[in-house]
């Protein structure tokens, strides 16, 4: 609809890093006009001992859509449905990558904000939280790279904006690393069975193009801290 | 935010009374204190929420070595801030603005110590006649709920400051309609006082909004109708801004921009507004720590608006701050 | 051992300077052992962050690029009691857990034999309570990663008279000494984990150091650098030492110049933390040197100076070879 094909994903930009001194990991996703920025603070002594797990880490997540993310400016109440079902996906699918038993006794606490807002939500959070993660050095066991599809006509389309969101029927993945693996998957609304394979092919190959881009992203930053670090 | 004396330039008569303010609170005779109530009624603003300003910004331990040898360094007469700062100088701030394409201004701060904010302006076509204010501020604070008192109380201080800053004229479209602006503050992380830091943003961002240019009549006393805008031209906004400054007071030191460990073993602290050359309300004492509150020399705030009004008005002014 | 453990550290990431990121097949040798910062499925390794390679032995792990500081049996760190507990205290050191510190591995005033009692139990707040910092080794490390800490030393204990800061605990180079006599009359305690304490230099160091310098003038001279525990202390002075005042909380006068001085260094290693330098004794006082070219200390917050300065240092560096 923004004159891409159909296979065609948006603008995908990001950087790690970003509040070096305020959190332990930070990032910055600019998926097409959808911007997030994610903190990742911890692993840590969790702030209460009622939240301590002895064998594994505890994940907090929260997600602020701000009132100025869309075109219409609208005050989005923290306990909607919608981003507390969200969250709730998020936490699960961070819960399965992280490498929790890690990091017993301690909590990581992410914070999503949402700076403005076209399409692709879940998955510009998603894409910003694996990338602060790795900054924040906790062990994963693979990048979870997120991307949303749908389709229209009998023609899956990939990474949806906001207003072919609105239009259409749409699902988000999240696959792990370069596998076929799903570790996310939002459907928001009915899809005939038929074509979900369609449109599940595209957006793992979508998926697949924005790992490397954040892998590319990653190494580019760790080059420059090691060059950095060469001067020991 | 915290009591807020009302307190313009000019009005000394505040200042000879004798008092002292401990912790936001005046310390007087009942007497002096019934008559300073009836002559600034605005000055016991009772919705002051010391205690929980406090609570928002994260907590700062120190061990009480630490603590008594910055207050000595920060006492003696010839200062010595812990990172070697006059009491003039900020910390070096980082800026940024224009990057929210959905917004009509937006701007961003980072501070050194990594406390950082983002502020969007949106402006929204309304019936002047239906709305109370031109401005409405909305802040959230990462960590923060934004029912907490906390946010509420910041929020209510900006908000006042804005809308009665701010000229209506300046958002004037039509004879009916005008802007409305949305300052919407958000603060991923602070360490220090953040009144400052959002105050500044907030400047920047107004000084970058960019509105659409009316096409229809300015005059539509007679036809009713919307107003209507150019497509893509835009007019930049032109308004002055007020900032609010923080100062820290320490025996008989005043510092400008406090850091979270200056403000540990501040005596006091007072939020100083500035606009258009001269000191506005709100003016008043602010809780930096939790601990170490002492009572206020009058002659202090003489002192700390001097500071300010050195730093405001010099050529080195906000502009030259935010470079 | 230390030394030669850092060599091998060293030559293993030299090496392999490639990065690895998350989900990487590191190897699919079976014979090498997982360490950190890896995870192994079906007989092979992968990376589970970004980081690099590093290979001692026969142990094989992954550096992470940034993380919070690991702490090691035997490195000397800084941290600030965080809660006082039964018969131990917690300490933050910048990792992912508290440290612990037991009653039972601190000295108590009174001499270093005598016997904890209950009544040491009830007034552990007038040794260390919430806020104090304290200079102290890691002992131990317990199974889930966190760290039991011991002051059994001269060199360890409370800290007074002066500053603290923290750095990224990557960028302290890990070194024999970490406790160091700068000019100026200035101490530093580079502590591994990041945290930093910069002090008025305490007159007894004074004393010992000079009649240290005395004895054993050629050690000294090489990098005239001074480490409190190397002294030979007599029992007596053990037993002095051990009394109360080692556990105050008043600071010693110290002088306009000597603050104005402590100020400046704070801001040169925060110099060196900015531009990424790894911290040495050598480069905090390089540093120092560079940042005589500004009078005012306030200047050297600013983003350039802070850069021309880092630059100068490995610049300088580079010089001497």
């Amino acid at each position: 609809m923004d004159g891409r094909r159909w296979n065609e994903l948006r603008r995908f930009q990001c950087r790690i890093n970003t509040h070096p001194n305020s959190a332990d990991g930070s990032s910055f996703v600019e998926q097409g006009n959808s911007k997030v920025v994610c903190i990742v603070e911890g692993p840590m002594e969790p702030p209460s001992r009622s939240q301590l797990s002895a064998t594994e880490a505890t994940l907090n997540i929260s997600l602020n859509v701000t009132p100025f993310s869309s075109i219409d400016r609208k005050r989005r109440n923290k306990n909607e449905r919608r981003i507390q079902e969200i969250i709730t996906s998020l936490k699960r699918t961070f819960e399965q990558s992280i490498i929790t038993d890690k990091y017993p006794r301690t909590t990581i606490s992410i914070t999503c904000h949402v700076l403005t807002l076209d399409g692709g939500l879940i998955s510009a959070v998603t894409n910003s939280i694996t990338l602060a993660l790795i900054d924040a050095g906790i062990a994963m066991y693979d990048y979870i790279s997120s991307v949303s599809a749908g389709f229209y006509d009998n023609t899956p389309l990939l990474d949806l904006n906001q207003l072919e969101e609105n239009d259409l029927s749409y699902l988000t993945i999240g696959i792990v690393g370069k596998s076929e693996k799903l570790a996310l998957l939002i459907l928001e609304n009915k899809i005939p069975l038929d074509k979900l394979e369609g449109v599940l092919a595209i957006a793992v190959a979508g998926g697949h193009r924005i790992r490397d881009m954040m892998d590319k992203e990653v190494r580019r930053h760790g080059e420059l801290r090691l060059s950095k670090l060469a001067n020991k | 935010m915290a009591k807020v004396l009302g307190y313009e330039y000019g009005k000394k008569e505040v200042m000879r009374t004798k008092y002292g303010v401990v912790s936001g609170l005046w310390v007087c005779a009942e007497s002096q204190y019934k008559k300073i109530r009836e002559k600034f009624p605005s000055s016991f603003d009772q919705s002051g929420h010391n205690e929980e300003v406090l609570k928002g910004t994260r907590r700062m331990l120190l061990s009480a070595t630490e603590r008594s040898y910055l207050y000595e360094s920060l006492h003696s007469k010839h200062i010595i801030r812990p990172d070697g700062r006059n009491i003039k100088q900020f910390r070096p701030i980082q800026s940024h603005t224009g990057f929210l394409e959905l917004s009509n201004g937006s701007s961003k701060i980072t501070l050194s110590d990594g406390s950082e904010c983002i502020v969007s302006i949106k402006a929204k076509v309304v019936d002047k006649a239906q709305e109370q204010d031109l401005v409405s501020v909305d802040l959230e604070i990462a960590g923060h709920r934004e029912d907490s008192p906390y946010t509420l109380s910041l929020t209510s201080t900006l908000q006042s400051l804005y809308a009665k800053h701010i000229p209506r004229e300046s958002l004037n479209l039509t004879s009916k309609f005008a802007y409305k602006l949305y300052i919407d503050i958000l603060v991923i992380a602070t360490y220090s006082h953040p009144l400052t830091m959002m105050s500044l943003a907030t400047y920047l961002a107004l000084q970058s909004t960019f509105l659409p240019k009316l096409t229809s009549s300015v005059d539509d006393k007679e036809i009713e109708e919307q107003p209507t805008f150019h497509d893509y031209e835009f007019v930049k906004l032109q308004v002055t801004v007020p900032v609010i400054f923080t100062v820290a007071v320490i025996g008989e030191n005043c510092i400008i921009d406090p850091s979270a460990e200056e403000m540990e073993v501040s005596d006091n602290g007072l939020i100083v507004s500035w606009f258009d050359g001269k000191p506005i309300s709100p003016m008043g004492t602010v809780r930096l720590s939790e601990t170490n509150i002492k009572s206020l020399n009058p002659a202090l705030i003489v002192k700390s608006v001097d500071l300010v009004s050195s730093i405001a008005n010099s050529p080195w002014n906000v502009q030259i701050i935010l470079s | 051992m230390e030394d030669s453990d850092n060599a091998d550290d060293e030559d293993g990431s030299m090496q392999n300077r490639a990065i690895v990121t998350p989900g990487e097949l590191v190897t699919d040798d079976p014979v090498w052992m997982k360490g950190h910062g890896t995870y192994y499925l079906e007989n092979r390794t992968y990376s589970s962050v970004a980081g690099t390679v590093s290979r001692v032995n026969r142990l094989l792990s992954v550096i992470p690029i940034r993380g919070r500081y690991q702490p090691e049996t035997g490195d000397h760190i800084v941290g600030r009691i965080t809660e006082v507990g039964q018969k131990r205290w917690k300490v933050d050191i910048g990792a992912k857990q508290d440290a612990v510190l037991m009653l039972g591995s601190v000295n108590l005033p009174g001499g270093v034999l005598r016997r904890k009692n209950e009544a040491d139990e009830l007034q552990m707040r007038n040794f260390l309570k919430e806020g104090d910092l304290l200079n102290a080794e890691v002992q131990s490390l317990f199974q889930d990663g966190s760290a039991s800490l011991h002051t059994r030393s001269l060199k360890y204990g409370k800290l007074r008279d002066g500053v603290f800061l923290k750095v990224p605990s990557s960028l302290v180079v890990r070194s024999k000494y970490h406790s160091h006599e700068l000019p100026g009359g200035v101490s530093v305690i580079l502590g591994v984990n990041g945290y930093v304490w910069l002090r008025k230099t305490s007159d007894l160091q004074q004393q010992q150091s000079a009649s240290h310098v005395g004895k054993d003038a050629a050690a000294l001279s090489t990098r005239g650098n001074y480490s409190v525990g190397n002294a030979s202390v007599t029992i007596t002075r053990l037993e002095e030492e051990s009394s109360w005042e080692i556990y105050s909380d008043v600071n010693d006068q110290i002088s306009q110049s000597i603050r104005e001085t402590i100020t400046r260094y704070a801001n040169c290693i925060k110099i060196l933390a900015y531009c990424e330098i790894g911290i040495t004794l050598e480069r905090v006082t390089a540093c120092y040197e560079a940042s005589m070219a500004y009078d005012e200390a306030g200047k050297l917050i600013d983003r350039e100076v802070m850069e021309s300065i880092g630059d100068d240092v490995i610049t300088a560096e580079k010089y001497r070879g």
